[in-house]
Protein backbone atom coordinates (compact mmCIF):
# COMPACT_ATOMS: atom_id res chain seq x y z
CA UNK A 1 0.00 0.00 0.00
CA UNK A 2 1.20 3.50 -0.62
CA UNK A 3 2.48 5.79 1.95
CA UNK A 4 -0.60 7.89 4.11
CA UNK A 5 1.88 10.12 6.01
CA UNK A 6 0.92 13.13 3.34
CA UNK A 7 -2.86 12.05 3.63
CA UNK A 8 -2.34 12.56 6.95
CA UNK A 9 -0.59 15.32 7.20
CA UNK A 10 -2.97 16.86 5.18
CA UNK A 11 -6.06 16.29 7.06
CA UNK A 12 -4.64 17.32 10.10
CA UNK A 13 -3.53 20.36 8.95
CA UNK A 14 -7.73 20.23 8.17
CA UNK A 15 -8.57 19.33 11.93
CA UNK A 16 -5.62 22.06 13.44
CA UNK A 17 -6.37 24.80 11.35
CA UNK A 18 -10.40 24.59 11.91
CA UNK A 19 -9.71 23.79 16.04
CA UNK A 20 -7.70 26.28 16.22
CA UNK A 21 -9.05 29.76 18.85
CA UNK A 22 -12.43 31.09 17.43
CA UNK A 23 -12.54 28.85 14.40
CA UNK A 24 -12.69 25.86 16.77
CA UNK A 25 -15.43 27.19 19.19
CA UNK A 26 -17.38 27.80 15.64
CA UNK A 27 -16.65 23.80 14.85
CA UNK A 28 -17.66 22.97 18.09
CA UNK A 29 -20.64 24.71 17.98
CA UNK A 30 -20.86 21.60 14.91
CA UNK A 31 -20.30 18.92 17.05
CA UNK A 32 -16.45 18.30 16.20
CA UNK A 33 -16.67 19.14 12.28
CA UNK A 34 -12.79 19.59 12.29
CA UNK A 35 -12.08 16.02 13.46
CA UNK A 36 -14.84 14.77 11.09
CA UNK A 37 -13.78 17.27 8.20
CA UNK A 38 -9.98 16.62 8.59
CA UNK A 39 -10.28 12.75 8.36
CA UNK A 40 -12.88 13.10 5.49
CA UNK A 41 -10.32 14.83 3.53
CA UNK A 42 -7.10 12.46 4.63
CA UNK A 43 -9.30 9.52 3.24
CA UNK A 44 -10.19 11.19 0.00
CA UNK A 45 -6.59 12.53 -0.22
CA UNK A 46 -5.32 8.76 -0.42
CA UNK A 47 -8.02 7.47 -2.35
CA UNK A 48 -7.66 10.57 -5.44
CA UNK A 49 -4.16 10.10 -5.50
CA UNK A 50 -3.86 6.49 -5.68
CA UNK A 51 -6.43 5.44 -7.58
CA UNK A 52 -7.58 2.79 -4.70
CA UNK A 53 -10.59 1.56 -2.18
CA UNK A 54 -9.00 1.84 1.18
CA UNK A 55 -9.86 -0.98 3.42
CA UNK A 56 -12.23 0.46 6.88
CA UNK A 57 -9.73 -0.47 9.22
CA UNK A 58 -6.97 1.41 7.89
CA UNK A 59 -9.41 4.29 7.03
CA UNK A 60 -10.11 4.21 10.84
CA UNK A 61 -6.36 4.12 11.62
CA UNK A 62 -5.25 6.93 9.55
CA UNK A 63 -8.75 9.17 11.03
CA UNK A 64 -7.18 8.40 14.63
CA UNK A 65 -3.69 10.05 13.85
CA UNK A 66 -5.69 12.79 11.82
CA UNK A 67 -7.50 13.89 14.98
CA UNK A 68 -4.02 13.31 17.00
CA UNK A 69 -1.93 15.43 14.69
CA UNK A 70 -4.60 17.79 14.34
CA UNK A 71 -5.40 18.26 18.47
CA UNK A 72 -1.02 18.82 18.37
CA UNK A 73 -1.55 21.60 15.66
CA UNK A 74 -4.79 23.50 17.17
CA UNK A 75 -2.69 23.20 20.55
CA UNK A 76 0.09 24.84 19.33
CA UNK A 77 -1.77 27.26 17.29
CA UNK A 78 -4.03 28.61 20.15
CA UNK A 79 -1.18 28.86 22.22
CA UNK A 80 0.39 30.79 20.00
CA UNK A 81 -2.64 33.07 19.40
CA UNK A 82 -3.06 33.36 23.33
CA UNK A 83 0.09 34.41 23.84
CA UNK A 84 -0.24 37.03 21.80
CA UNK A 85 -3.50 37.87 23.34
CA UNK A 86 -6.05 36.29 21.33
CA UNK A 87 -8.20 34.88 24.46
CA UNK A 88 -10.85 32.76 22.80
CA UNK A 89 -11.33 31.37 26.17
CA UNK A 90 -11.94 34.30 28.32
CA UNK A 91 -14.28 35.74 25.37
CA UNK A 92 -16.49 31.95 25.84
CA UNK A 93 -15.97 31.85 29.58
CA UNK A 94 -17.57 35.54 29.62
CA UNK A 95 -20.20 34.74 27.40
CA UNK A 96 -21.53 32.05 29.53
CA UNK A 97 -21.29 33.84 32.69
CA UNK A 98 -23.28 36.65 30.86
CA UNK A 99 -25.72 34.61 28.93
CA UNK A 100 -26.16 31.45 30.71
CA UNK A 101 -24.81 32.24 34.72
CA UNK A 102 -28.22 31.45 35.83
CA UNK A 103 -28.10 28.10 34.54
CA UNK A 104 -24.82 26.93 36.00
CA UNK A 105 -24.61 25.72 39.21
CA UNK A 106 -21.92 27.94 41.66
CA UNK A 107 -18.79 25.97 41.41
CA UNK A 108 -19.04 26.59 37.13
CA UNK A 109 -19.55 30.19 37.65
CA UNK A 110 -16.82 30.34 40.33
CA UNK A 111 -14.36 28.60 37.77
CA UNK A 112 -15.44 30.57 34.81
CA UNK A 113 -14.68 33.57 36.90
CA UNK A 114 -11.42 32.21 37.86
CA UNK A 115 -10.48 31.43 34.31
CA UNK A 116 -11.67 35.21 32.74
CA UNK A 117 -9.20 36.74 35.44
CA UNK A 118 -6.37 34.11 35.21
CA UNK A 119 -3.24 34.29 33.33
CA UNK A 120 -2.48 31.34 30.47
CA UNK A 121 -1.64 28.16 32.64
CA UNK A 122 -0.11 25.62 30.58
CA UNK A 123 -0.43 22.50 32.98
CA UNK A 124 -4.42 22.61 33.01
CA UNK A 125 -4.24 23.67 28.96
CA UNK A 126 -1.86 20.45 28.36
CA UNK A 127 -4.02 18.42 30.69
CA UNK A 128 -7.69 19.39 28.05
CA UNK A 129 -5.39 18.71 25.06
CA UNK A 130 -4.61 15.43 26.32
CA UNK A 131 -8.04 14.30 27.49
CA UNK A 132 -9.93 15.94 24.53
CA UNK A 133 -7.60 13.77 22.18
CA UNK A 134 -8.61 10.58 23.24
CA UNK A 135 -12.35 11.33 22.76
CA UNK A 136 -11.40 13.18 19.25
CA UNK A 137 -9.29 10.31 18.01
CA UNK A 138 -12.41 7.72 18.44
CA UNK A 139 -14.12 10.26 16.15
CA UNK A 140 -11.59 10.60 13.69
CA UNK A 141 -11.20 6.53 13.44
CA UNK A 142 -15.08 6.84 13.41
CA UNK A 143 -15.06 9.42 10.33
CA UNK A 144 -11.86 8.01 8.74
CA UNK A 145 -13.92 4.25 8.66
CA UNK A 146 -17.06 6.00 6.83
CA UNK A 147 -14.55 7.96 4.58
CA UNK A 148 -13.29 4.41 3.28
CA UNK A 149 -17.51 3.89 1.86
CA UNK A 150 -18.08 7.34 0.91
CA UNK A 151 -14.42 7.46 -1.37
CA UNK A 152 -14.39 4.19 -3.29
CA UNK A 153 -11.54 4.37 -6.21
CA UNK A 154 -10.63 0.90 -7.81
CA UNK A 155 -9.20 -2.21 -6.29
CA UNK A 156 -7.22 -2.60 -3.13
CA UNK A 157 -4.14 -1.70 -5.24
CA UNK A 158 -3.27 1.70 -6.65
CA UNK A 159 -4.09 1.98 -10.32
CA UNK A 160 -1.71 1.29 -12.79
CA UNK A 161 -2.34 3.93 -15.54
CA UNK A 162 0.21 2.66 -17.49
CA UNK A 163 -1.14 -0.68 -18.01
CA UNK A 164 -4.81 0.80 -18.91
CA UNK A 165 -3.15 3.06 -21.74
CA UNK A 166 -1.85 0.12 -23.14
CA UNK A 167 -5.09 -1.82 -22.91
CA UNK B 1 -23.54 -12.12 24.54
CA UNK B 2 -23.46 -14.72 21.63
CA UNK B 3 -26.88 -14.81 21.30
CA UNK B 4 -27.45 -11.45 20.02
CA UNK B 5 -26.32 -12.38 16.69
CA UNK B 6 -27.56 -15.41 15.00
CA UNK B 7 -25.20 -18.18 14.79
CA UNK B 8 -24.93 -18.36 10.89
CA UNK B 9 -23.34 -15.09 11.32
CA UNK B 10 -19.44 -14.95 10.01
CA UNK B 11 -16.64 -14.59 12.59
CA UNK B 12 -15.63 -11.68 10.58
CA UNK B 13 -18.96 -10.12 10.97
CA UNK B 14 -19.45 -10.56 15.07
CA UNK B 15 -15.44 -9.40 15.44
CA UNK B 16 -16.37 -6.20 13.34
CA UNK B 17 -19.84 -5.82 14.91
CA UNK B 18 -18.67 -6.10 18.75
CA UNK B 19 -15.91 -3.79 18.03
CA UNK B 20 -18.00 -1.15 16.61
CA UNK B 21 -20.78 -1.52 19.48
CA UNK B 22 -18.28 -1.74 21.73
CA UNK B 23 -16.84 1.44 21.07
CA UNK B 24 -20.16 3.46 20.65
CA UNK B 25 -21.81 2.41 23.58
CA UNK B 26 -18.43 3.45 25.76
CA UNK B 27 -18.83 6.75 24.09
CA UNK B 28 -22.38 6.96 24.92
CA UNK B 29 -21.67 5.36 28.73
CA UNK B 30 -18.67 7.65 28.85
CA UNK B 31 -20.82 10.82 27.65
CA UNK B 32 -23.25 10.04 29.85
CA UNK B 33 -21.26 9.31 33.17
CA UNK B 34 -20.61 12.70 34.90
CA UNK B 35 -24.14 12.98 36.72
CA UNK B 36 -23.00 10.04 38.53
CA UNK B 37 -19.32 10.58 38.92
CA UNK B 38 -17.44 12.90 41.73
CA UNK B 39 -16.56 15.98 41.05
CA UNK B 40 -13.05 15.43 39.90
CA UNK B 41 -14.05 12.88 37.31
CA UNK B 42 -16.66 15.06 35.97
CA UNK B 43 -14.04 17.86 35.38
CA UNK B 44 -12.04 15.25 33.36
CA UNK B 45 -15.38 13.71 31.20
CA UNK B 46 -16.32 17.46 30.60
CA UNK B 47 -13.04 18.02 29.58
CA UNK B 48 -12.48 15.13 27.39
CA UNK B 49 -16.04 16.21 25.85
CA UNK B 50 -15.31 19.78 25.08
CA UNK B 51 -13.43 19.60 22.33
CA UNK B 52 -16.07 17.95 20.18
CA UNK B 53 -19.01 19.52 21.57
CA UNK B 54 -20.60 23.15 22.75
CA UNK B 55 -21.65 21.57 26.16
CA UNK B 56 -24.19 24.73 26.51
CA UNK B 57 -26.17 23.94 29.71
CA UNK B 58 -29.48 25.33 28.16
CA UNK B 59 -28.97 22.41 25.48
CA UNK B 60 -27.87 19.50 27.55
CA UNK B 61 -29.88 17.34 29.14
CA UNK B 62 -29.68 17.25 32.93
CA UNK B 63 -29.64 14.50 35.58
CA UNK B 64 -30.60 15.37 39.18
CA UNK B 65 -29.58 19.14 38.02
CA UNK B 66 -25.84 17.49 36.80
CA UNK B 67 -25.52 18.29 32.53
CA UNK B 68 -23.58 15.24 31.00
CA UNK B 69 -20.87 15.49 28.97
CA UNK B 70 -22.52 16.62 25.65
CA UNK B 71 -25.55 18.44 24.01
CA UNK B 72 -28.79 17.02 22.80
CA UNK B 73 -28.26 16.69 19.29
CA UNK B 74 -25.06 14.83 20.15
CA UNK B 75 -26.36 12.75 22.43
CA UNK B 76 -29.17 11.58 20.05
CA UNK B 77 -26.07 11.30 17.86
CA UNK B 78 -24.42 8.62 20.25
CA UNK B 79 -27.52 7.01 21.10
CA UNK B 80 -28.39 6.34 17.46
CA UNK B 81 -24.71 5.31 16.67
CA UNK B 82 -25.32 2.48 18.68
CA UNK B 83 -28.56 1.98 17.13
CA UNK B 84 -27.63 2.09 13.53
CA UNK B 85 -25.23 -0.87 14.63
CA UNK B 86 -27.84 -2.99 15.85
CA UNK B 87 -30.18 -2.34 12.99
CA UNK B 88 -27.15 -3.23 11.10
CA UNK B 89 -27.07 -6.61 12.40
CA UNK B 90 -30.97 -7.26 12.43
CA UNK B 91 -30.61 -6.80 8.87
CA UNK B 92 -27.98 -9.35 8.98
CA UNK B 93 -25.44 -6.91 7.05
CA UNK B 94 -27.47 -6.10 4.04
CA UNK B 95 -26.59 -2.96 2.58
CA UNK B 96 -30.11 -1.44 1.57
CA UNK B 97 -28.76 1.41 -0.74
CA UNK B 98 -26.03 1.27 -3.41
CA UNK B 99 -22.95 1.96 -2.14
CA UNK B 100 -21.85 5.05 -4.42
CA UNK B 101 -24.67 6.66 -2.72
CA UNK B 102 -23.35 6.81 0.88
CA UNK B 103 -22.08 10.30 1.00
CA UNK B 104 -25.64 11.45 -0.57
CA UNK B 105 -27.67 9.65 2.46
CA UNK B 106 -24.82 11.42 5.38
CA UNK B 107 -25.93 14.18 3.90
CA UNK B 108 -29.64 13.63 3.94
CA UNK B 109 -28.98 12.63 7.46
CA UNK B 110 -27.38 15.49 8.18
CA UNK B 111 -30.09 17.86 6.78
CA UNK B 112 -32.66 17.82 9.02
CA UNK B 113 -30.32 18.83 12.07
CA UNK B 114 -29.15 21.80 9.96
CA UNK B 115 -32.90 22.38 9.08
CA UNK B 116 -33.62 22.40 12.25
CA UNK B 117 -30.31 24.52 13.50
CA UNK B 118 -31.66 26.85 11.09
CA UNK B 119 -34.91 27.64 11.33
CA UNK B 120 -34.27 28.03 15.10
CA UNK B 121 -31.49 30.42 14.42
CA UNK B 122 -33.33 32.10 11.45
CA UNK B 123 -35.97 32.93 14.54
CA UNK B 124 -38.60 30.36 12.19
CA UNK B 125 -39.63 28.27 14.91
CA UNK B 126 -37.74 27.72 18.08
CA UNK B 127 -36.33 23.93 18.35
CA UNK B 128 -36.96 21.84 21.45
CA UNK B 129 -34.52 19.11 23.33
CA UNK B 130 -36.59 16.28 21.86
CA UNK B 131 -36.61 18.00 17.87
CA UNK B 132 -32.54 18.21 19.34
CA UNK B 133 -32.23 14.56 19.94
CA UNK B 134 -34.36 13.41 17.00
CA UNK B 135 -32.19 15.24 14.36
CA UNK B 136 -29.33 13.63 15.79
CA UNK B 137 -30.64 10.72 15.68
CA UNK B 138 -31.01 10.28 12.42
CA UNK B 139 -27.66 11.38 11.74
CA UNK B 140 -26.94 8.55 14.33
CA UNK B 141 -28.43 5.95 13.04
CA UNK B 142 -27.40 5.71 9.32
CA UNK B 143 -23.38 6.94 10.33
CA UNK B 144 -23.64 4.41 12.88
CA UNK B 145 -25.10 1.90 9.83
CA UNK B 146 -22.46 3.00 7.57
CA UNK B 147 -19.42 2.91 10.07
CA UNK B 148 -20.47 -0.74 11.11
CA UNK B 149 -20.68 -1.73 7.36
CA UNK B 150 -17.15 -0.20 6.67
CA UNK B 151 -15.60 -1.59 9.77
CA UNK B 152 -17.30 -5.52 9.47
CA UNK B 153 -15.91 -5.31 5.58
CA UNK B 154 -12.31 -4.67 6.67
CA UNK B 155 -12.53 -7.95 8.92
CA UNK B 156 -13.36 -9.96 4.79
CA UNK B 157 -17.10 -10.37 5.06
CA UNK B 158 -18.57 -8.83 2.09
CA UNK B 159 -21.88 -7.50 2.89
CA UNK B 160 -24.90 -8.00 0.26
CA UNK B 161 -25.73 -5.22 -1.61
CA UNK B 162 -28.79 -3.62 -2.97
CA UNK B 163 -28.35 -4.87 -6.95
CA UNK B 164 -26.89 -1.75 -8.38
CA UNK B 165 -24.04 -1.72 -5.17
Amino acid sequence: MPDTKQSILLGALVTGILGTSYLGLITTLMCCMNVIAGALVAIWHYTETNELTISGGKAAGMGALVAVGGSVIASVLTLILMTAGIRHDVVMAEFMLNNLGDQLPPESIQGLEDQVEAAIQLGPFFFNVLVSTAVSSAFGAGAGAIGAKMFKKGGDEPTDLSVIEEL
Amino acid sequence: MSSVLPADYPNGFRKGFWLVLGSVSLLLFFALLPPFVGESMRGVLMTAFSHVCHQLPARSMHIEGVSVAVCHRCLGAYAGFVLGGVLFAGLKGWWPVPVRKTAYLLAAAVFPGVLDWSGDVAGLWTNTPTSRMITGAIFGIVAGYILMLSVVESFGDQVKTHPEG
